[in-house]
Order: structure tokens, then C-alpha cells, then sequence
């Protein structure tokens, strides 16, 4: 009951939010030098014809008149016209999105395991070489950028044992697969095609470890750190005084309780994520949504920029609300109801 | 009203006990020694820091990582809980000696129900094919002996729903439930408020007499190590300064620490505010050689800074650790 209220409160607050967020973003776009239709239509092109596009695009409107009309479209799914790739957002979305949710996908829930099991092992180990090696290499992963592992990466694995493609891109050429979630490894396993799968999962690998590497030692770091505060609370020293065997007090008793603040720093870790998608992608030549927006950006692509700043929005409170709810599950005193 | 001098369940032998804190070490026991006798109930007192509950951690050999074992020996029926293998020592704290903490509210762990708790706890003290129903059971007349009101629903709570009292209640129960034969009270009164604290007092005063428990109990409240117990150490900085029958040192206190330490106590009488010990607990990484209570002590002299006193017996059951114990008083 109380994680059906909570989701039910947060997601009203994603409302407010997302609205605050949208009409930020929107007079943002405007306020920002540069005129959208000449930008859209290039130097070339004849001043009547900008004037058209103007009023097409209500350009010439008041800035709250401008924001009515976009966002009633926005609210019926219609994010508006891209001025580079001319078409509709909502579309290019569609396109672009899948791809680099199944990088984040694999960037980052797969290493949430491992940096588990290395802040266990780092705990279990304190002060011993296992320790200080997770310690030391972690230091040396959390500061190096992203962009720099990819390119190094590129060089190692795709250029001196060329063992993982180098071309970038999501899949082979030679293959096609047909798309249903968009998820391409999924693809070609629900079009029977393992060849095409593992293809795919190949080219996964480079990007997605580059960009799950910085987080995963993050999260192995804080593991660590609250195994060893916690260790030496009260209650483990009372489980332990009542005859129960270390190993089940470590993977029960102590893992939990550590591992709740881990958790509840992922959701952040989620934007991080899509904020290093985007040299990534540029590195490994993937069509996904962090460059799509950055082009975006670039380009003053004032539809494309609102449409991916509010998709971006939506992405981060909905992966923030399942991490509260994992936390709720896993600590008790979250589901504590304030009474007056 | 103490048993036969030769049915010792515990004896402890000049334990020393050190702390390595960040590279310098903290000598914190200095040559402990006492025995409790099968059914007995010993209060051992002292200011806070003095090692109380260091000394019963190291009775369940459950010393934080940090400290070091210098020497000295803990023999519970008669094997040293130091040298124990693992088997020795789990059964030990399962169906042995089992430790009531000072502060309920760190002493449970708050991401667990009460229910799992308490039935890790059982299960390993229990043969390992008794059926999870039957102790569930155990575990629900546990915490009806503690007077708990709803066994059932405490069970299924987490310790944020239970008020420090209840959660104090529940610590009794997992200690008393699975039949230890001797409880490490750890000042279980002191951080609840003085009408709980007292309902605390007499509950555990009754499980002890109850089930014939011996028991360790750890106090600065001298009102509570006289009304509880039949034998008492006083604990100085680590070192033990008095003991003897809780009567004879509460009415003959020898030890210059022992009667600061009475006199410390407010009395109803409306003497106004004691005055407290001038000074404080000595700093444990490089503490006073001879006797650590000479820096403090107002009768101190040269051969108390020298050499470290040894205990001497004034009255037979009644010692003391100080040079001048026959001229003090």
C-alpha cells in the first residue's frame, strides 16, 4: 500500500516538475540569440519565404501564445518538427531512443553485480591486496572520463587484438534484423537469429563497458565503505554474540542494510550516464539519442532540444521512481507513514 | 547466598586488551581478573571508558577487529574462549553466554523484522532439524516472558515501529530464549528513561531468578549494582580497584576510588550536588605506570606512581588493589 502512494505522490510531482521543466526549456530556446526560421531555412533562402515559415511555426506569436501551441501538441504526442531532419520528434525519437536506451540498459544494470560483488570483496579483504587493488584501480576508473576508456577501448580491442568491431555502429552490415523493441540483441533473438544477437552484443560491449566502468567503481567504493562502517554496529556485534556463523551475517545481516545507500544513489547515477552517452555514441558511432541531441544543440533545433531536454526529464524521474521503490523494499523505515 | 567457590561458570585471567586506533595503541584492560560463580550475580562498576563493556565483549569474543588480546585468559566452564574453535565458541554464545546491550536502538538491526532476527537467532542455537513452527513458538514465549503485550504483531514489527523499552524487551527475550546459562548485562537500563529502565530492572531480575541465570551485570548506577547483585568489582580506567560481597564494599569502601565514587552518589537527604572525582579517565594510549588512579587520587605517594598495586585482601571475600587499603577508609 505504501509503495502504491508513494509512486502515486511522485508521480504527481513528475507533473509539476515536468511542466516547470518544460516551460524553462521552451523560453530558453527563444531567448537565446539566433532567429530559428533563417537558422531552419539557411542564408539562401528568400525573406518571404521566412516569413512564411515564421507563421507557420507561429514564431511571430508572444511567447505564451507560442507555448500553448506546443504544449497541447506535446500533450497529444506531437513534439513537433525537427528543422534538421525535417520530420516530426516525436518520430526521430522513436528512431534514435532504443539505441541508447540498450547501451544505458546494458551499461547500467549489469554492473550494478559487480560493483556489489568488488564492494564485498573489498570489505571482506579490508587492508589485504584484494582491497587495495579494487581501491587503487578504482581510483584511477572514477577519474578517468568516460570518452577517454571508449577511445581506448577502440584502440586495444577493435585496433591492436582485433577482437570487437571497430567500425561502430549497433550491428553488422551483413545482417538485418527487423526491428520490434528496438533493443537490437532482443531483436535478433525474437527473429531467431543468434549469429545476429551475439554480432550485436559485440558491439555493445566497448560502449556500454566504457560507460558503465566510472559508476560501477563508484558504486563498488560506497559498497565497500558501509560493509566496513557497518560492521562494526551494535546489531552485528549482538548477531554475532548470539552464535550466528559469519557468512550468513555478512550476506544477510550486513549485506542489506550496506547496500540501501548504494541503491539510492543509482537513480543519480542514471543521468550521468546519459550526460556520457553522448561522446560515447560519437566515439562508437552509434545512432542513439545523446548525439541526436547534441546535434540538436548545436543546431538550434528548438523543437528536437525542448523534445529531448523533456524526454530526458521523464527518463530520470521514472528511473529515480524505481529506485525508491527498491529502496522501499529493501529498508523497512522507508515505508514509515509521518504521523503528526 | 553464593554458591560453592568451587562451581565457577566463568573466570577471567589478567586480561589485557589493547586498541590499535589509526597506529597508536590504546592500552585499555590492564590485568582484569574476577569470577562468577554458577547462579551468582556480579556487578562490575565504573565511569564510562573504564572497559566494562570491552571486558564482556571479550567474554563472547566479539572484540571489534582493532583490538588486541595482550594476554590473559577467559575460561567459561573451564575452556578459554580465546582458544575455542569455531564450534567450541558458536556454542558457546548459542546456548552459553549471551550479552543484553546498552543502547536497544543500535542493538537491533533495523532493515529486519523482528521475526528474522530473532529466528536466525534460534535457529542455530536449536538442533538443526527443529521445525521453523517450533521455534517461532520458542520465540513468542520469549517475548511473552518479557511481558510483551502481543507477541504475534512485535514479531512481525521492525525495531523503528517499538519504543526503546520494547526494543529492550525484545534484546532480553533472544538472549533469555535459547536457555543461556549466564547474561552480560551491558547497562540495559541506561539509555531508556528512568521508569522504564526500572520495569527493565525487575523483569530482568526475575528472568534471572527464574531460570537460575548467573549474571554480569555492567552499571555506573550504584543504586542498581546494590539493589541486583551479591558480589561487586569496581573498575577504574581498566584495572579492577575493589572487590568483594556488594555489602561489605558498599558499607566499607577501601579503595580512594571506591569512595569518591560513593560519595559521588546525590542523596535524598538534601546535601546539595556531589562533588564528582576531580580529574578524569587517563588518556589510554600512554597511561599512568603503577597505579592508574594515583593522577586522581588524593592520597597518592611516590611508590604509587612506581608500581602497579596488587590486590590484597582486607576481610576475607574483600579486596583491594591500593597500598594504603588498611589506612584508608
Amino acid at each position: 500500500m505504501t509503495i502504491i502512494t508513494t509512486i502515486v505522490k511522485r508521480l504527481g510531482g513528475a507533473i509539476v516538475v515536468l511542466l516547470g521543466l518544460s516551460m524553462i526549456i521552451f523560453s530558453l530556446m527563444r531567448i537565446i540569440p539566433g532567429d530559428p526560421a533563417r537558422l531552419a531555412l539557411g542564408p539562401t533562402a528568400p525573406e518571404e519565404i521566412v516569413e512564411q515559415y515564421r507563421e507557420r511555426m507561429h514564431y511571430n506569436k508572444p511567447l505564451p501564445t507560442q507555448y500553448y501551441y506546443w504544449i497541447t501538441g506535446v500533450l497529444k504526442g506531437d513534439l513537433g518538427v525537427s528543422t534538421v531532419t525535417r520530420r516530426n520528434v516525436t518520430r526521430d525519437f522513436a528512431e534514435f531512443l532504443p539505441a541508447t536506451l540498450e547501451l544505458v540498459i546494458w551499461a547500467g544494470i549489469p554492473p550494478i553485480f559487480f560493483a556489489l560483488l568488488l564492494g564485498v570483496l573489498g570489505a571482506m579483504y579490508n587492508n589485504r591486496w584484494p582491497d587495495y587493488l579494487i581501491r587503487f584501480s578504482s581510483y584511477i576508473i572514477v577519474a578517468t572520463p568516460a570518452f577517454v576508456w571508449a577511445v581506448l577501448f577502440m584502440l586495444i580491442f577493435g585496433y591492436w587484438l582485433p577482437i570487437l568491431p571497430s567500425i561502430g555502429g549497433r550491428i553488422s552490415m551483413k545482417f538485418s534484423v527487423p526491428s520490434v523493441t528496438g533493443l537490437m540483441v532482443l531483436d535478433a533473438l525474437i527473429d531467431a537469429q543468434p549469429a545476429a544477437a551475439w554480432d550485436a552484443f559485440l558491439h555493445l560491449l566497448m560502449p556500454s563497458l566504457a560507460l558503465a566502468l566510472g559508476h560501477t567503481m563508484q558504486e563498488a567504493r560506497l559498497t565497500r565503505s558501509h560493509m566496513l562502517e557497518n560492521a562494526g554496529k551494535d546489531y552485528i556485534t549482538m548477531i554475532t554474540s548470539q552464535g550466528v556463523p559469519r557468512r550468513i551475517i555478512n550476506r544477510r545481516f550486513l549485506l542489506k542494510p550496506s547496500v540501501i545507500p548504494t541503491v539510492s544513489i543509482m537513480g543519480l547515477d542514471i543521468a550521468s550516464i546519459f550526460g556520457n552517452a553522448f561522446l560515447v555514441e560519437t566515439i562508437f558511432n552509434w545512432p542513439g539519442i545523446s548525439r541526436y541531441a547534441m546535434n540538436a544543440i548545436l543546431s538550434k533545433d528548438i523543437n528536437a532540444v525542448c523534445g529531448v531536454v523533456l524526454l530526458f526529464g521523464v527518463i530520470f524521474i521514472l528511473t529515480n521512481l524505481l529506485v525508491d521503490v527498491v529502496v522501499i523494499i529493501l529498508d523497512p523505515r522507508m515505508r514509515q507513514t509521518r504521523t503528526a | 547466598m553464593d554458591n560453592a567457590q568451587t562451581d565457577t561458570i566463568l573466570e577471567i585471567k589478567d586480561l589485557s586488551v589493547s586498541f590499535d586506533v589509526y597506529g597508536s595503541i590504546s592500552h585499555v584492560l590492564d590485568g582484569v581478573s574476577f569470577r562468577v560463580n554458577r547462579g551468582q550475580r556480579v556487578g562490575l562498576v565504573g565511569e564510562s571508558g573504564c572497559g566494562k563493556t570491552t571486558t564482556l565483549k571479550a567474554i563472547l569474543n566479539v572484540l571489534p577487529p582493532n583490538a588486541i588480546l595482550n594476554k590473559g585468559e577467559i575460561l567459561f566452564e573451564g575452556h578459554n574462549v580465546f582458544t575455542m574453535v569455531d564450534r567450541q565458541l558458536a556454542e558457546m554464545r548459542r546456548t552459553g553466554a549471551g550479552m543484553i546491550f546498552q543502547d536497544p536502538s543500535s542493538a537491533l538491526n533495523p532493515v529486519f523484522s523482528i521475526k528474522q532476527q530473532f529466528m536466525a537467532a534460534l535457529k542455530y542455537a536449536f538442533p538443526p532439524n527443529t521445525p521453523p513452527k517450533e521455534l517461532y513458538e520458542i520465540a513468542v514465549k520469549a517475548l511473552e516472558d518479557v511481558m510483551m503485550p502481543d507477541p504475534e504483531r512485535i514479531m512481525n514489527s521492525f525495531p523503528y515501529q517499538l519504543s526503546g523499552g520494547m526494543r529492550q524487551r525484545v534484546c532480553i527475550a533472544m538472549t533469555i530464549a535459547a536457555g543461556r546459562k549466564l547474561v552480560l548485562a551491558d547497562e540495559p537500563g541506561t539509555s531508556l528513561d528512568v521508569t522504564i529502565q526500572d520495569q527493565i530492572m525487575r523483569l530482568i531480575d526475575r528472568l534471572v531468578q527464574e531460570n537460575d541465570l548467573s549474571v554480569i551485570m555492567v552499571a555506573h548506577s550504584l543504586g542498581v549494582i546494590r539493589e541486583f547483585t551479591s558480589y561487586v568489582n569496581i573498575m577504574y580506567a581498566g584495572t579492577l580497584v575493589e572487590g568483594g560481597k556488594t555489602r561489605d564494599v558498599f558499607e566499607n569502601p577501601r579503595h580512594p576510588y571506591t569512595i569518591a565514587l560513593m560519595a559521588c552518589v546525590p542523596k535524598l537527604t538534601g546535601e546539595g550536588i556531589a562533588e564528582g572525582i576531580p580529574g578524569r579517565v587517563p588518556d589510554y594510549t600512554a597511561p599512568p605506570t603503577g597505579c592508574r588512579y594515583f593522577p586522581r587520587c588524593p592520597y597518592a605517594q611516590e611508590i604509587c606512581r612506581a608500581k602497579k598495586p596488587q590486590p590484597v585482601e582486607i576481610d576475607p571475600g574483600h579486596w583491594v588493589s591500593c597500598y594504603l587499603a588498611n589506612e584508608v577508609s
